[in-house]
């Protein structure tokens, strides 16, 4: 098998067994409900459906896409900035669009479009950060403050291992930092979340639930997880335990085995995607990419994990390819066509 | 792109990793049972559940007074129910919902004396009702003649268990009456029973049917 056919057979793969991951997950966390497999039935379908883009994807040379990325771009950005007109709010936040009974979140689709605008600029420090300014300043508007901060990480992440000065990501940080800062001091709502999650038990009925429902679910699944139809704390006491809080759902369902298992496959992908990032044969923007896509999927993950086990407050975030969600899944894996696509994009 | 570059926030990324599954095996090894106990705190109730209340016989054997237990479909709510959810409710169950106010005002009986195949049916259209619910009543039952009645007594429902107020009943209280039983069961978020939580602690004591000296025909 060639390298080029090991990574078109290799991340599909992986992402499969993610995606199974996460199916059994959802179906654990609905399964006292009426309709157990309604959800995993149709994140299946959205499964489906994105492989199939994925396959179609990768299997374009990643030039063109490169030559299509404006285009790419303009919808991308059309779906994004037309939200406060025709968007719909959920949960306090207005980034999905209602198609039918079909949500549409477009900063969960536009993640690999945004990568590529990044990638083919080339490390120019300009238009990075003006296409990225132009995709976060509208998702910080909904307000969507974790998608946000999963933006600003994966463009740090770019620029440091592209070669850019360390300066300017300081700059980014620390102006990101100061930002995040202002807001929490200035919105009663996330300061009373901030101060729960420093000390949970303090409000354990207000506050602090959040918290303390990813706690109990966790412990709940010790080890090896709790029965199918014992999941008690994902189907009844997690807020959206197939989504925001997949990976407490994961915990309860599978235990820390089942987590640590999904853990090493992220870690696999990862490495997989940074080890073609380094590879000297490839495009530039290629390698680019695939840097910027490994560290996109391994900030979501991390951050994700990060807020359900009590190192972060809570955040609405979703865990890449496990959350229920046909945006989020679509999303990630036309992401990680494009990664495929990159990693068969030779010089010369 | 120097491999330098590249693998610093890899090893960062490594470092986090680490800390959420140190975090995660604190949760699911040696804080465990701290956190197993908060959980009972807010979902796990315990309660009592009182076994039928035995009968009164006559010297002869006969029945003068039993208790059933009867199951009724309820709308906690003081309104009427929707006709919207109630056309709802005739799609969804396999009998049908006769409405009608409870004595007390406060609830609508939607269908009295549920048999166990209607309350097996009924329990998935609970989840997604939250107004709706299934009220046990138990009722004392006395052979319909008015002088052995008399002696029977009385009975009174508190907390879910019949208590002797008068006569024989009240005299017999202790037989009859047997030992409640203890229970635990999860409540989900809107304090509502969890399919399958339920666990007996300890079980009830039926009370002993009671022979009272006399046959029906004599106090007749």
């Amino acid at each position: 098998m060639t390298r080029s056919n090991r990574t078109i057979f290799t991340i599909p793969a992986l992402s499969c067994l993610i995606i199974l991951w996460g199916i059994l997950t959802i179906t654990a966390s609905q399964s006292g409900g009426q309709h157990p497999l309604y959800l995993a039935g149709k994140q299946f379908c959205f499964a489906v459906l994105g492989g199939a883009l994925m396959l179609a994807v990768a299997k374009v040379p990643f030039e063109k896409h490169c030559r299509w990325r404006n285009f790419y771009a303009a919808v991308a950005l059309l779906l994004l900035y037309l939200l406060p007109l025709a968007g719909v709010r959920v949960n306090g936040m207005q980034g999905w669009y209602s198609l039918g009974g079909f949500f549409l979140q477009p900063s969960e689709l536009g993640k690999g479009i945004w990568l590529l605008m990044l990638a083919c600029a080339g490390m120019r420090w300009k238009p990075m950060t003006l296409w990225s300014l132009a995709w976060i300043v509208p998702i910080l508007f909904q307000p969507d403050l974790g998608t946000a901060a999963v933006y600003t990480a994966g463009l740090l992440c770019l620029w440091y291992s592209g070669g850019g000065k360390l300066k300017a990501a300081a700059a980014v940080l620390l102006a990101g930092l100061t930002a995040a800062g202002i807001f929490v001091c200035t919105n009663a709502y996330a300061w009373k979340r901030l101060t729960a999650f420093w000390d949970p038990e303090a409000d354990p009925g207000g506050g602090g639930w959040h918290i303390r429902q990813f706690q109990m679910a966790i412990a709940h699944g010790g080890w090896t997880g709790a029965k199918l139809k014992q999941t008690f704390w994902s189907n009844e006491y997690l807020p959206l335990a197939y989504n925001d809080s997949a990976y407490a759902a994961m915990a309860e369902t599978l235990g820390f085995a089942g987590c640590f298992a999904a853990m090493m496959m992220y870690a696999v992908l990862y490495l997989f995607l940074l080890r073609h990032a380094l590879r000297q044969d490839l495009q530039q923007s290629a390698r680019l990419y695939l840097a910027g896509a490994a560290s996109l999927l391994a900030v979501q993950t991390l951050l994700h994990a990060g807020v359900n086990v009590g190192l972060l407050p809570p955040t609405g975030l979703t865990l890449p390819l496990i959350s229920y969600g046909g945006s989020s899944l679509i999303g990630t894996l036309l992401m990680l066509g494009l990664a495929v696509s990159a990693a068969r994009a030779r010089t010369g | 792109m120097t491999q330098l570059r590249v693998l610093f926030p890899a090893i960062l990324f490594a470092f986090w990793c680490i800390s959420v599954e140190v975090m995660h095996f604190r949760l699911a090894g040696p804080r465990r049972d701290y956190y197993l106990e908060a959980g009972k705190k807010i979902a796990l109730v315990q309660g009592d559940y009182h076994p039928p209340r035995a009968r009164l016989l006559d010297a002869a054997g006969t029945p003068l007074a039993w208790s059933e237990r009867y199951f009724d479909l309820v709308w906690q709510e003081k309104a009427a129910p929707p006709a919207k959810l109630l056309r709802q409710l005739g799609l969804e169950l396999p009998f049908p919902l006769e409405p009608e106010q409870s004595l007390n005002g406060k609830t609508w009986i939607l269908r009295r004396d549920l048999m166990p195949e209607e309350l097996l049916q009924t329990a998935p259209v609970l989840r997604t009702h939250p107004a709706l619910a299934i009220h046990s009543r138990l009722e004392r039952i006395a052979v319909n003649i008015p002088a052995v009645r008399e002696k029977i007594g009385a009975t009174q429902l508190k907390n879910g268990g019949l208590y002797g107020v008068s006569g024989w009943e009240k005299d017999y209280d202790t037989h009859l009456r047997g030992t409640p039983g203890k229970y635990e069961v999860m409540l989900d978020r809107r304090r509502r029973w969890i399919d399958s939580s339920w666990k007996l602690v300890s079980p009830a004591v039926p009370g002993k049917d009671v022979k009272v000296p006399f046959r029906v025909e004599e106090i007749r």
